[in-house]
Order: C-alpha cells, then sequence, then structure tokens
C-alpha cells in the first residue's frame, strides 16, 4: 500500500469513526442519568426535599409517597429523587451542584449505605462507565479535581470526555450485556430480576465477608476519614443553599444486617460518621433497620415498590416532624 | 472442503497482514483503500463494543 492509499484509508477510517461518534452522542441523549437531570431541570423552581444518592435513595426513596406524608402539615410539597443507580460521591456532589443551579430545596436527604460516605469514587478513568459517566459531562474539571487519578488517568479522562463513542460506551455494552444474559439463560431457567437487573449480582457489591468488612470497617477509622472530600463539599454546598441536610442510613436487609451491622466495629463506625455529620451540620437518621421484612426487599439492597412505600412513608414522617426547624428557602 | 479451508486462511491472512498475496486475482479489488478503511473502522467499532467489560458485575442502568 502506497502513501496515497494509506491516507484514503485513514480518511475512511476517520469519517466511519466521526458518524459512529455523532451517532453515538444522538442515542445518549436519553440515557438514564441525561433523563434525571432533565427531570431536575423540569422541577418546580422550589421543592421541599432534595433526595441524593445511588440506586438505594432511586428505589427506596418514592417521592409520591414522602409528599403525601409532609402535606399533612405542608398542602405543596413538592419532593424531587435524584438518585442515580451505580454512581458514587463524586457524582452526588456534581449532581447536586446541577440541581441547585434551577432548584432551590428546604432539605436534602442524602442516603448511604456501608462505607459510601467514606470511600465510594471510581479509582481509574477504566471505571468510569455506565451512569459514572455523568462525571464527563457535569463539570469535568470538579470531578477531577475530586478523583484520585494519576497522570495517566487524568490524559485518558481528557481524551474520553471527548468523544462519545468513548465517554458513552456503555450504551453499546448494555446491548450486548442483554444478549449476553439472554444467551447466558439459553435451556437454563430464568434468573431472579429486579428493576435494576438480576438478583443475585448486587450481593457483589457487598463485603463478600464479615471479615472483609470488618477490615475495611478498620482501616476506614484508622484513617480518620469517614467522609470523604466530595461529601463534605456535597453537604458544604447544600448548607450554603440554605438547606437543612438529613443524612439516612438507608435499610438494609435483615440478612446483611446480621451478617455486618451486627459487628462491633460497625457501632464504632456508626458513631464516628454520626459524629462527623453532625459536625458538618446535617442530621444523622440510622433507617438502617426500619425494614425488617425481608419480603420487601427486592434483592439484598434495594427495596421492593411496597418497601419503598413503606419506608418513605416513615420517611416522610420524620420529615413532618423536622419541618418546622426546616429553614425557608 | 480442503481447498475451501486454504482459501479461507489465505484469506484471513491476507486480511490480517500476514500476507500480500491474495488468494485468488478475482479478488484485486479487497485492496481498495476504501474497503481497508472501512475494515479497520469496523474492527475498531467491535473492539469498543466487546472489549473492556471484565468478569466482574458491572452495573449498567438499562
Amino acid at each position: 500500500m502506497n502513501l496515497r492509499d494509506a491516507l484514503s484509508a485513514v480518511a475512511v477510517l476517520g469519517l466511519v469513526l466521526t458518524g459512529a461518534n455523532i451517532a453515538t452522542n444522538h442515542l445518549v441523549q436519553t440515557s438514564v442519568p441525561r433523563q434525571r437531570l432533565r427531570a431536575l431541570d423540569e422541577s418546580p423552581p422550589t421543592i421541599d426535599v432534595l433526595a441524593i444518592g445511588n440506586s438505594l435513595v432511586e428505589a427506596d426513596i418514592s417521592p409520591e409517597r414522602v409528599e403525601a406524608r409532609l402535606r399533612t402539615t405542608h398542602t405543596r410539597a413538592r419532593v424531587a429523587n435524584a438518585g442515580l443507580g451505580a454512581s458514587g460521591i463524586v457524582e452526588h456532589f456534581l449532581i447536586l451542584r446541577h440541581a441547585r443551579k434551577h432548584l432551590r430545596f428546604r432539605t436534602m436527604v442524602y442516603g448511604f449505605f456501608d462505607h459510601q460516605m467514606a470511600e465510594d469514587f471510581v479509582r481509574s478513568n477504566a471505571e468510569i462507565i455506565g451512569n459514572h459517566n455523568v462525571l464527563y459531562y457535569l463539570e469535568p474539571e470538579v470531578a477531577l479535581r475530586l478523583l484520585p487519578f494519576g497522570w495517566w488517568d487524568r490524559l485518558l479522562f481528557a481524551v474520553c470526555r471527548r468523544s462519545a463513542l468513548l465517554s458513552e460506551r456503555s450504551v453499546m455494552w448494555s446491548k450486548v450485556e442483554r444478549m449476553r444474559r439472554s444467551m447466558d439463560e439459553l435451556g437454563m431457567p430464568a434468573k431472579s430480576t429486579d428493576a435494576f437487573g438480576r438478583t443475585a449480582d448486587f450481593t457483589t457489591l457487598e463485603a463478600g465477608s464479615s471479615r472483609a468488612f470488618v477490615l475495611r470497617s478498620e482501616a476506614i477509622l484508622r484513617s480518620g476519614i469517614l467522609l470523604a472530600e466530595p461529601v463534605r463539599d456535597l453537604f458544604s454546598t447544600a448548607a450554603e443553599a440554605g438547606a437543612r441536610i438529613v443524612v439516612v442510613e438507608m435499610p438494609m436487609h435483615p440478612s446483611h444486617l446480621r451478617t455486618y451491622y451486627s459487628q462491633p466495629v460497625w457501632r464504632e463506625y456508626r458513631a464516628r460518621t454520626r459524629e462527623a455529620v453532625l459536625r458538618s451540620g446535617a442530621t444523622y437518621l440510622n433507617a438502617s433497620d426500619w425494614v425488617s421484612d425481608s419480603n420487601l426487599f427486592a434483592d439484598n439492597l434495594h427495596l421492593t415498590k411496597h418497601g419503598a412505600q413503606f419506608f418513605s412513608d416513615r420517611l416522610g414522617a420524620y420529615l413532618t416532624q423536622i419541618q418546622d426547624s426546616v429553614p425557608t428557602p | 472442503m480442503e481447498s475451501s479451508i486454504v482459501f479461507v486462511r489465505a484469506l484471513l491472512d491476507f486480511a490480517g497482514g500476514v500476507n500480500r498475496e491474495l488468494p485468488s486475482s478475482s479478488l484485486e479489488w479487497l485492496r481498495s483503500p476504501i474497503l481497508w478503511g472501512l475494515w479497520w473502522a469496523v474492527l475498531i467499532l467491535i473492539d469498543l463494543t466487546f472489549a473492556g467489560q471484565t468478569s466482574r458485575f458491572i452495573y449498567i442502568d438499562f
């Protein structure tokens, strides 16, 4: 192949990849994170409660049920759930910053589980897939300031965020994954699924063993950093917006409570986390044992629809109680 | 059957750059730079679509 032919081939390659990039960019306009952000943009300018967190918040907090409780004392109560599945604490901070541009809120509810507030962030650019990719387009400079990236990952981040083909690669992955899952079940019994995917997959988000959980808890306690910088920034941003902050230890499956939260180290971890939260000017609400019926859980972490209604009723009642002392926006 | 296998192997060797000779003179059009550009684009897109997923559970919001 001579130079002219090689250049022609490269030109064709460039054209096809540019076309694929444009097509991907078009496809992702309806992605789940963008739908969430649009819903926030279209919310009334002033709301009562803004819920932020990962899939636990997304699945477990029913805005309608919380609103219904709040309306017993406040007729026009509005609640927005900005929980985003498979997101970390840096994404939560960026979502709050995005919400703040359009919304005023009286209370921010921040839901967490396990060691989330100390360490739940991506460690490398390769981990930014799925909903994590809001990091690429919601204030990427702020994301880079908070992510523990070395120079190589910073470089990859800078390249990926400029290409939809790279930054939104999970759009295609999800289609391949669906195909894989359907092939996986050929001739086999269907695997149990819920609104977030295969039920068994979510056990891998837990520590795996009580020993691993204890060791991780002890390591974080030794470090003394129970609230990572993005979480501290999240709280200070909400406080600057004049909102009351309620940090909720989200309901956990009875087996999770037995295996992990019954460990003595978790009592110390919870106490130290509570202290750190209170020092930040937030309120700490331990709701981890609010749902004791395992039938109200869709998997080891998420509540079913009925479970979410049950929990939201109780959360709404709690928020109604503290409403009088909530600052007015 | 054997000749078909030899033909396919020669074709794959050509596509992979192992061999510059085409298995048949009737396939000279495969040397077109446009086809090479398309071929590499397809390879890159397949790579982007399938590679990178690990055996660890990766949550993808469908």
